[in-house]
């Protein structure tokens, strides 16, 4: 019986040891990815192993920014702002001072459409991360009430930045979420240690989540395209075929940031009509304009050029669409800012300094044998209106999302 | 097992207990199933494949159409042309295309390991002698991000 019991511990150990590299490492889990591909110093190509070295200062600085910016986290800046009374002044670091800052400027540059401070109506229209696994749930709409209650502590401007480095709130109950933001302000400051420790002849595609900044000019193969995107096809899940996956593609591209915001992800069905975590602070509701996915280009001599297209990508969904165009075509101006705006006649809008291609075209230059169809129509800006009717490709998208999550 | 025990044991030159045994056989078993799932699991084939060359992407092409390429190694660079039948390089790789798969055919590498790779539709074959892999990636057109 001894014997047994010893055989089983030690078989018990043996499979431990086999696991053990599969177990967490850190007490609290870190979300943020970070990618770093095609890294070129000086139009050389750069060792794997120092590659390596400042992958890791990379994914070190991204986690000190995320233990200070996670909502989720009890003990960030965030979470012990959002538990401050009002009048309270709460001592922030370094990234999440700046990101408030920037997100000041982003606020009024969007006339509002871009906002922090919806933590709130995120939460009661159920996207906030204690909904994380349930987000797809279909779900009635809060009522009027509650959504004029939760919009009422939904006003960035009752957020106060100190000189002093604190921060304090106008009301108690203003909560913020900075996830807007966030992944493009890591991704400027991946950007701004890659060249701090290489120099600014840096070459790279360097990616936190959906948030990319390509660094200098394209190397290698295909140099002649620049860097090309692909923006994700947000119905792939009924559009089946080669290369479902993806939409449209961006090409040309050089020192610039990019970033997409899509309906895909965080969003549910309910009554034949699709709800996205993006939140209008107008209206205090899941954006609802006939926009499906945008996706901005901002070059990177504009400061926080990664955060911003992460804010501005988000800022059309709360517009209507001619709104939204014209916004664009006014940052193209400004800051050359590019912008591909899909909406859900599927159609898309090509706006300002980028170079947008259909399937069809991109496959003619990049590999003519392939057997690829368009799945949105390119369209004139200047035609668009506001009321976007859903084609019946749409319907069909949405009747497919509803009947998989079982309503 | 009491000390006398273990004493009887290795006097009899028996250096395992049963137990040893088992936990041997658990762990070999455990390799098993992870080697097997590692090779075996059914992988969705990929659309294309790309040379790379010391880790830098230098060619893609297709898998679904049947064809024949040669890398070389020429003044440290990596370079891919179309294969002519003429194999008048050195330090090469032949690689075939054929039904949606791709080999290496012919090499003048000393191991050869990339030519026991076979026929492969998914994943990647090394040539470590000339520092090119073959990766073969999934469906859809080719871009950066």
């Amino acid at each position: 019986m001894r014997r047994m019991r010893r055989a089983a511990v030690g078989l018990l150990l043996a499979a431990l040891c086999l696991f053990a590299a599969c177990a967490p490492q850190q007490a609290s889990p870190y979300y943020v990815g970070f990618s770093l591909a095609s890294l070129y110093v000086g139009g050389e190509a750069v060792s794997a192993r120092e590659k390596e070295d400042v992958s890791a200062s990379v994914t070190q600085l991204l986690h000190e920014i995320e233990d200070m910016v996670s909502a989720e986290r009890a003990d960030s800046d965030v979470a012990r702002f959002n538990a401050a009374s009002a009048g309270e002044r709460v001592a922030v670091g370094e990234h999440t001072y700046a990101l408030l800052s920037l997100c000041k400027e982003l606020f009024a540059e969007t006339g509002g459409a871009f906002s922090p401070a919806l933590y709130n109506l995120s939460e009661l229209w159920g996207f906030t991360p204690e909904f994380e696994g349930t987000y797809t749930r279909p779900r009635p709409e809060p009522s009027a009430e509650q959504i004029a209650d939760a919009a009422a502590l939904s006003d960035f401007d009752d957020v106060i930045l100190h000189e002093d480095g604190t921060v304090s709130k106008a009301r108690d109950g203003v909560r913020i979420d900075l996830g807007g933001v966030a992944k493009g302000y890591m991704s400027d400051r991946a950007a701004r240690l890659l060249t701090e420790t290489f120099g600014s002849s840096v070459d790279a595609i360097l990616s936190v989540m959906s948030n990319s900044v390509l660094m200098g000019h394209k190397r290698g193969a295909n140099a002649s395209l620049g860097y090309t995107a692909s923006i994700e096809n947000p119905r792939a899940a009924v559009t089946a075929g080669s290369g479902a996956g993806q939409g449209l593609f961006v090409i040309g591209l050089s020192d610039a940031a990019v970033s997409t915001s899509a309906d895909t992800y965080r969003s549910y069905v309910y009554g034949g009509r699709i709800y996205s975590h993006i939140i209008d602070p107008s209206t205090g509701k899941p954006s609802e304009n006939g926009v499906i996915s945008i996706m901005v280009t901002v070059p990177r001599s504009v400061p926080y050029a990664g955060a911003r297209a992460d804010a501005y990508s988000t800022a059309g969904f709360c517009m209507p669409l001619t709104e939204a165009l014209a916004f664009y075509v006014g940052l193209a101006e400004e800051r050359g800012v590019g912008a591909v705006v899909i909406t859900a006649d599927w159609k898309f809008y090509a706006v300002g300094d980028c170079t947008a291609l259909n399937r069809t075209e991109y496959a003619a230059l990049v590999s003519p044998e392939t057997e690829i169809e368009d799945i949105f129509v390119r369209s004139d800006a200047a035609a668009a209106e506001d009321a976007v009717v859903a084609c019946a490709r749409e319907e069909e998208y949405i009747r497919y999302v509803a009947e998989r999550s079982g309503r | 097992m009491n000390r006398r025990e273990k004493i009887a044991y290795i006097r009899a030159g028996r250096r395992f207990g049963w137990g040893d045994v088992v936990v041997l056989a658990a762990a070999l078993l455990l390799t098993a199933v992870f080697f097997l799932a590692a090779f075996y699991a059914p992988r969705e084939p990929g659309a294309s494949f790309s040379v790379c060359y010391r880790g830098e992407k230098i060619f893609t092409a297709d898998l679904e159409k049947d064809a024949e390429y040669l890398f070389y190694i020429e003044g440290g660079k990596g370079i891919v042309i179309p294969y002519t039948g003429a194999a008048d390089r050195s330090d090469y790789n032949r690689i075939r295309v054929s039904g949606g798969s791709v080999c290496v055919a012919e090499a003048d590498c000393p191991d050869r390991t990339c030519i026991s790779f076979g026929r492969r539709s998914w994943g990647e074959i090394v040539c470590l002698a000339h520092e090119m892999t073959i990766v073969i990636e999934g469906g859809g057109l080719e871009t950066d991000i």
